[in-house]
């Protein structure tokens, strides 16, 4: 058992549900105490997100949970078939039903042949994985039971987005920023997100897409399987800081055999480097130029290379950083904290132009983190 | 969709009430909800959370949006180990860390469904702590699949905070209010004619308390519980502190906010003759003037802060037509009122609450004059259904309450009434135009009429909207569409 004073990281059925909440035209019905779908429903707010999924409840009672009555499931699955039409039917189960050993195999065995939706089964609670190890996995389950069931699509000029989420901070900017950049640089269209601002028929057709690009590390094993089946290529890397940017665009670059549009105007990014220049020499001159990283379990190793070129040394003890990344909770309390990963409290963030990836994310980190050491330097 | 088996006749027990889809949407909240939202009222009240790291995270989540970011919650997360084996030995040590550490005057334990899926026995565990740790343990249960709804969160942490007082001399002509869930209990009607009579109202529970005052709740000589959450509390303080309760009526019966006046009135030994007299003339005649404007009209009762048949028999009374009723639970007093309809000849379907989107497939089918509750004010106003939101009524007591459920009612307050009142000049403009524009939908003007505050760009297209044109032109010239 495990205490926290703060907001527990969340768990692996809860990333499952923010990544299908991301997918517009989802259907999830979850087969388990009402309280727990209504509070998830209300609990998507945070993120400041569009999300438009629908996820049903079949609640339970103690005679449910005493017998392991699985008609209630049968039923809503029925129903929401009829009903609904959706295509794809996600069912999911609960603690509870993970505890009294529910068996949804066989629900679906029941129920298949008497609807026209497809089936697919998410995993069961474990009570042992976070909610990353869920987004990773449902990605998987995507890839495997849509993308991979459909026909294999000719390859077009698009390119698929994994491991950005409703759920990562400051996602809009971020999906703005690397959709200009595609753009930009190679003429490329988004094909799908598989779980942000996207729907069915997109990831039905991520075969079509020429590259996979994966932002966070959740999104790697379902790249990796779409490497396997499409000889689609992918690159794991993070555009943080213009070198960092730089590196990005040329490794796609190389992937895809595509020369890179040449810029015509680079005072913005000349600007940008000049910052930084500038940020590097006030790192150096700083007695204290440690920070820290609580990411609440999202892997930032990209970002973290990035901020220790810039000059900065890491360090796991809190009290002696005078610069941390956090949630939206510390970032309210603390004067030296910039918010990158959620939960937040009343923090809208859903402006979609203060991006920290790429070029126009470099300029505004730089300045995010030269007024956060400002205000650390006068709090001390 | 609805079955002549979901009609008011044959409903005999909670199990009766049926959902109207079964795949639920969004579903009721539970009773960790329920226990949150009712210990958040006391700011200094800690809380330890003890259960998955969903339930755990959405309680703090919400407590932290009650108590503006300054909440006292800690989460115990439940592992695999503590699944298959039990977490007596942990959850003792977090008890005691957090006894030694932040030395909190009270911990509020609340459990979840696997805490007691998995038989975990938290009373003795907190029992054997008694004497290991200063703070005092209360413990509220709250397992979803034992009930319907959040209410039972809200009675189990209302009564667990009789265990935080002790016997003391009772004062004379002071009371406690049990079950006020709202600010402002000085503007009610009873609070201002006990203070006339020279009572002093010593606390408002859950409100009006932190955990220092909270302990002299005992020296009331009694208790007017003005909600059924409050209930058992007071039944708690009754028993172990002597302390008697009248309940005053949350229902609109005129004779029974009488009989609550004159219960209070026998105790206390005070006279609030003049004020019944004055006042049931006063509302007699306000119901029977609602009585003309409504009666035959249907309705489809949502949710109120009401019980759902007390309510329906309110709106029966003034000759109203209850088409469906969604109730949340069966409880035991529902039957009298049941009983009750039946006779005055009304037959409703009665169906689950908190399932709204199977509903909406048939507005069109039942077409009532009336939605009673929280719904979407478009979705209502494509089928021509007046909504009315009765949640401000729920901070009257006393007969005010009757004559704001009238109000309310009569001047069709919606959705928006919720709202907090700005206004401008140029609102009173584009309400002005609303009124005279003659090609807009009835349902949508109410709708418009009744929002507190008109958005600015709405406003804007609102003043420019040319009457001679069609609705839909005029949204599509302001690239709006229908």
């Amino acid at each position: 058992m495990k205490l926290y004073k703060n907001n527990p990281i969340a768990s692996d059925r809860m990333g499952i549900l923010w990544t299908l909440n991301g997918i517009n035209d989802a259907v999830i019905i979850e087969f388990g105490p009402a309280g727990t779908t209504h509070f998830s429903i209300e609990g998507l707010m945070q993120f400041g997100a569009d999300t438009s999924a629908k996820t049903f409840t079949t609640h339970m009672d103690e005679h449910d949970v005493t017998f392991g009555n699985e008609d209630r499931i049968i039923d809503a699955i029925l129903e929401i078939d009829e009903i609904e039409k959706p295509e794809y039917i996600f069912v999911i189960g609960s603690s509870i039903t993970s505890i009294i050993g529910i068996d949804l195999e066989s629900v679906r065995f029941q129920v298949e042949d008497r609807v026209d939706s497809k089936i697919i089964l998410l995993p069961d609670c474990d009570f042992q994985n976070d909610f990353t190890h869920g987004v990773d996995e449902t990605l998987q389950i995507l890839v495997n039971e849509i993308t991979k069931k459909s026909p294999k699509m000719e390859k077009l000029p698009f390119y698929n987005i994994l491991g950005l989420g409703i759920y990562n901070y400051n996602q809009s900017s971020d999906f703005k920023e690397i959709k200009r950049l595609m753009k930009e640089n190679f003429s490329l269209e988004l094909g799908t997100t598989f779980m942000l601002d996207t729907n069915i028929k997109d990831i039905e057709q991520a075969s079509k897409a020429l590259i996979n690009i994966v932002l966070h590390k959740e999104g790697l094993e379902a790249a990796k399987l779409l490497e396997e089946a499409y000889d689609q290529p992918y690159i794991y890397l993070t555009p943080y800081g213009i070198e960092g940017t730089k590196k990005w665009l040329n490794s796609i670059s190389e992937l895809l055999n595509m020369e890179i549009t040449p810029t015509e105007d680079n005072s913005e990014i000349n600007r940008v480097v000049y910052k930084e220049n500038m940020l590097k020499r006030r790192v150096a001159r700083l007695d204290n130029n440690k920070l820290c990283f609580n990411n609440n379990n999202i892997s930032y190793k990209y970002l973290e290379e990035y901020l220790y070129k810039l000059g900065f040394k890491k360090t796991v003890d809190e009290r002696e950083a005078i610069i941390r990344f956090s949630d939206g909770i510390e970032a309210l309390h603390n004067q030296n904290v910039i918010q990158i990963s959620p939960p937040s409290f009343r923090q809208d963030n859903e402006y979609p132009y203060l991006p920290i990836m790429g070029y126009r994310g470099a300029y505004y980190l730089v300045q995010q983190i030269n007024n956060t050491l400002t205000k650390a330097e006068l709090s001390q | 969709m609805l079955n002549e088996k979901y009609r008011l006749t044959n409903i005999r027990e909670d199990k009766d009430i049926k959902s109207l889809s079964k795949a639920q949407f969004p579903g009721p909240h539970c009773p960790l909800f329920g226990a949150v939202m009712t210990a958040s009222y006391i700011e200094d009240l800690t809380l330890l959370i003890i259960g998955t790291e969903e339930c755990t995270y959405y309680g703090k989540d919400f407590a932290m949006i009650r108590q503006n970011g300054k909440d006292r919650v800690y989460s115990a997360v439940l592992e695999q180990h503590d699944i298959t084996f039990g977490c007596e030995e942990d959850l003792k040590d977090i008890i005691i860390k957090i006894d030694r550490e932040e030395k909190p005057k009270a911990l509020m334990v609340i459990t979840t469904c696997v805490v007691e899926l998995i038989g975990e026995d938290t009373t003795s565990i907190l029992r054997s702590l008694k004497d290991e740790v200063d703070t005092k343990l209360l413990i509220v249960k709250t397992e979803h699949f034992k009930c319907n709804s959040h209410i039972e969160g809200v009675e189990k942490a209302l009564e667990q905070l009789a265990s935080l007082m002790t016997p003391m001399e009772k004062k004379e002509k002071t009371v406690n209010i049990l079950g006020f869930k709202y600010l402002g209990v000085e503007n009610t009607e009873l609070y201002k004619e006990l203070k006339k009579n020279g009572v002093n109202i010593s606390m408002t529970i859950p409100t009006k308390v932190n955990m220092e005052t909270i302990q002299k709740a005992a020296e009331s000589s009694l208790n007017i519980v003005v909600e059924h959450t409050a209930l058992s509390l007071a039944k708690e303080m009754e028993k172990s502190l002597g302390i008697p309760y009248v309940i005053f009526p949350k229902a609109l019966d005129l004779d029974k906010i009488v009989e609550a006046y004159e219960q209070i009135g026998d105790i206390l030994d005070i006279k609030f003759d003049s004020l019944i007299n004055e006042k049931y003339k006063s509302v007699t005649s306000d119901l029977i003037a609602a009585e003309q404007l409504l009666k035959n009209k249907s309705f489809i009762y949502g949710n109120t802060p009401f019980s759902c048949f007390e309510f329906s028999d309110f709106l029966v009374g003034l000759g109203m037509v209850p088409i469906v009723i969604q109730c949340r639970e069966l409880v035991k007093s529902d039957r009298e009122v049941m009983d009750r309809l039946i006779d005055k000849g009304v037959n409703p379907y009665i169906v689950r609450m908190a399932n709204i989107a199977p509903l909406r497939r048939i507005y069109g089918e039942l077409s009532p004059d009336y939605y009673f509750g929280h719904e979407s004010p478009m979705i209502l106003a494509e089928h021509n259904i007046v909504q009315i939101v009765t949640d401000n009524c729920a901070k009257k007591i006393g007969f005010e309450k009757i004559t704001e459920v009238l109000g309310t009612i009569l001047e069709e307050k919606g959705i928006f009434s919720l709202l907090d009142e700005k206004k401008s000049t140029m609102e009173d403009e584009v309400r002005d135009k609303i009124k005279n524009l003659k090609n807009m939908p009835a349902p949508m003007k109410k709708v418009l009429l009744n929002m507190k505050e008109i958005p600015d760009g709405m406003k804007e297209a609102l003043l420019t909207l040319d009457d001679n044109d069609s609705m839909v032109e005029m949204m599509k010239n302001h690239r709006a569409s229908m």
